[in-house]
């Protein structure tokens, strides 16, 4: 883990600090599991979302507030804590958030119907956030240190936020979705026990700071540059995923399999991020974070070994430049203050990034699906078929586009058998060709989507340059 | 120690943004920026190549270079072509404005161009010509269907 180049994390002790509390390590490591849970819900559903698309019988952007009502919970209620939360008890803001977020995973488990799995997954939000904001102080207390803790805080989020959809989809695939919730309720309740019986130390409000504020530009210019990253992340968390299945048509596990590259390279970095100067780290992290988007959007097929290519690009990048810039985000005389600023900002930044993806995604692919019937008109005029053949088979084809349901790719096969054999080559070599032509309509769809992520992440060089010889070296 | 542990991360950042680099080069290759299966083939330059033989072949093939024909003289593609003389049909309206010169223009010249390959005997030729002439519109866009018992 990179270190702050300046030593601007509170200097007076941390409330609790240097008092013995029994098995604080473990205490520390299911605290910081939990809050690494709390970050991967972000996008944990992502890959359950086709399954819940069915199982609801909903539309696309119904069931995408699954996802986005989570997000807007934590950054809203982060963001509205920070006036408030040094003066809250750090280890029972802590409790009740893991409580909330507990009960939340229960009633997201059994919801029977899409509005209560999306408000269900709102107070889950909001539990993640009290649990968020108030364990940033309560580690610095478990690991007896506070830039310990804040780096274990902030190891936690890279690898909670890159494991997430991984997770998600493998879940989804060996159970069901609601087995993703039920999975997290063990969890939450054994970092419960963590928080119980602080020393009376750790109960008490951070005392007021004195004098001048001096990390209050590189917090909030690390926040600026985190909230850009988060908004691009959407591309590797989001938009890759949803293009492996929904686009061209894998499984959960597999899409799960290729997203777990982005955790590795999050994992491969960690150590080279330490070695490095944080400066470099950085701007390294976010050059690699933004070219790896730009070269899923130019991907130029379906093709699984060069998206997990970019995603494992992305990982290392996000394990390079995460750390020192949430390092500097939780800097400040209140490091309950800082962290809820932290987590608010990226939880903005990631609704920022899904409100401005999600029309540019739609009418790009409305844009391909007009190019697509073109090419796929004249794959037909020019399959080797009789007249008759083309027609019925054109007729068919009309039909089965007709009657797809809205944003889900048409089922081709029965069309292109329609009046013959299909297993006949000019069938055959039809119906892969068609394959084709979607895929490569779809995959260039998401272009527009992956440049703008990639756009967003490249911006984040702009506050990060201002950062420099601020708060980063 | 600490400088060479230093450098050597940097280095590992530098060999990733570079592999980051060539993977784009890479895509870019492999034709990132090329049409892909979305690609329309230019109908001024494009040859009919029908793989179905006897009547419906040759029906495919003159109806084919015909659309192809008038495609290049109004700048646009065989496919757009007839998706909207296929919509004209389906909703009884006007076909774009010189569509129906040019597919004229563009029949004459495919059934000329049979009669001279020595593919259609001359007599199916003028019969099939005064028809693409005369013939009302919505017939001469279904002529693709039409002409086969005539080719012989």
């Amino acid at each position: 883990m990179s270190q702050p180049a300046t030593a601007e994390f509170p200097t007076q002790p941390l409330p609790g600090l240097g008092e013995s509390w029994s098995r604080a390590p473990l205490r520390a490591a299911l605290l910081a599991l939990a809050v690494a849970v709390a970050f991967a819900d972000s996008s944990i559903v992502v890959l359950a979302l086709p399954q819940l698309l069915g199982d609801f019988e909903t539309t696309i952007t119904s069931v995408s507030w699954v996802v986005t009502s989570y997000n807007v919970a934590v950054a809203v209620l982060a963001l509205a804590l920070i006036p408030f939360v040094r003066r809250l008890n750090a280890a029972r803001l802590t409790r009740w958030g893991l409580v909330v977020f507990c009960a939340a995973c229960v009633g997201c488990s059994v919801a029977d119907g899409l509005a209560v799995l999306v408000t269900a997954r709102a107070v889950q939000g909001a539990g993640a956030a009290l649990l968020l904001a108030g364990s940033v102080p309560l580690l610095g207390a478990l690991c007896g240190s506070q830039r310990r803790g804040a780096a274990l805080w902030a190891a936690a989020g890279v690898l909670g936020a890159a494991v997430g959809p991984a997770l998600g989809g493998a879940l989804t695939q060996a159970f069901d979705w609601r087995a993703i919730f039920i999975a997290q309720v063990p969890l939450a309740a054994a970092a419960i026990a963590a928080t119980v019986r602080p020393p009376a130390a750790v109960a008490a409000p951070a005392p007021e700071a004195a004098g001048r504020d001096e990390a209050r530009i590189p917090r909030l210019v690390s926040g600026i540059a985190l909230a850009l990253i988060s908004a691009a992340l959407v591309g590797a968390l989001f938009l890759a995923v949803v293009l492996m299945i929904d686009g061209w048509g894998h499984e959960p596990l597999l899409a799960a399999a290729v997203v777990s590259t982005l955790p590795a390279g999050a994992l491969v970095a960690a150590p080279v991020a330490g070695r490095s100067a944080p400066l470099v780290a950085v701007v390294g992290g976010i050059l690699l974070v933004a070219g790896s988007l730009l070269a899923m959007a130019l991907l130029p097929e379906p093709s699984l070994a060069m998206l997990g290519t970019a995603l494992a690009l992305c990982g290392l990048g996000l394990g390079l430049c995460l750390p020192a810039l949430t390092e500097a985000s939780l800097r400040g005389p209140s490091l309950s203050s800082a962290g809820t600023w932290s987590v608010g900002i990226r939880h903005a930044g990631l609704v920022l990034g899904l409100v401005l993806l999600t029309p540019l995604l739609a009418a790009d692919l409305s844009g391909v699906e007009d190019r697509a019937k073109l090419a796929g008109a004249g794959a037909l005029i020019s399959a080797p078929l009789s007249i008759q053949d083309k027609v019925a088979v054109g007729t068919e084809l009309e039909k089965a586009i007709d009657q797809a349901p809205r944003g889900e790719v048409p089922d081709l096969s029965a069309a292109v058998a329609a009046g013959g054999d299909p297993s006949s080559p000019g069938r055959v070599e039809l119906r892969e060709r068609l394959e084709r032509v979607i895929s490569d309509a779809i995959t260039r769809g998401f272009r527009g989507a992956f440049e703008l992520c990639a756009l967003l992440a490249a911006l984040a060089l702009i506050p990060v340059a201002a950062l420099r010889g601020r708060g980063l070296r | 120690m600490t400088l060479s542990w230093r450098r050597a991360g940097h280095i590992a950042i530098a060999a990733a943004i570079a592999a980051c680099a060539i993977l784009i080069v890479v895509e870019i290759q492999r034709g990132a920026f090329a049409e892909g299966a979305l690609g329309v083939p230019d109908p001024c330059h494009r040859t009919v190549d029908v793989e179905t033989g006897g009547i419906d072949g040759a029906t495919q093939r003159v109806g084919l270079r015909a659309i192809d024909i008038a495609a290049c003289t109004l700048g646009t593609t065989r496919e757009q072509l007839l998706t909207s003389a296929a919509a004209s049909l389906s909703e009884s309206r006007e076909l774009p404005p010189g569509s129906e010169t040019a597919i004229r223009e563009g029949l004459e010249q495919a059934i000329e161009e049979e009669k001279d390959a020595g593919r259609l005997n001359p007599v199916a030729a003028w019969l099939l010509s005064q028809a693409a002439q005369n013939a009302p519109v919505e017939w001469v866009v279904r002529a693709v269907e039409e002409i086969g018992p005539l080719v012989g």
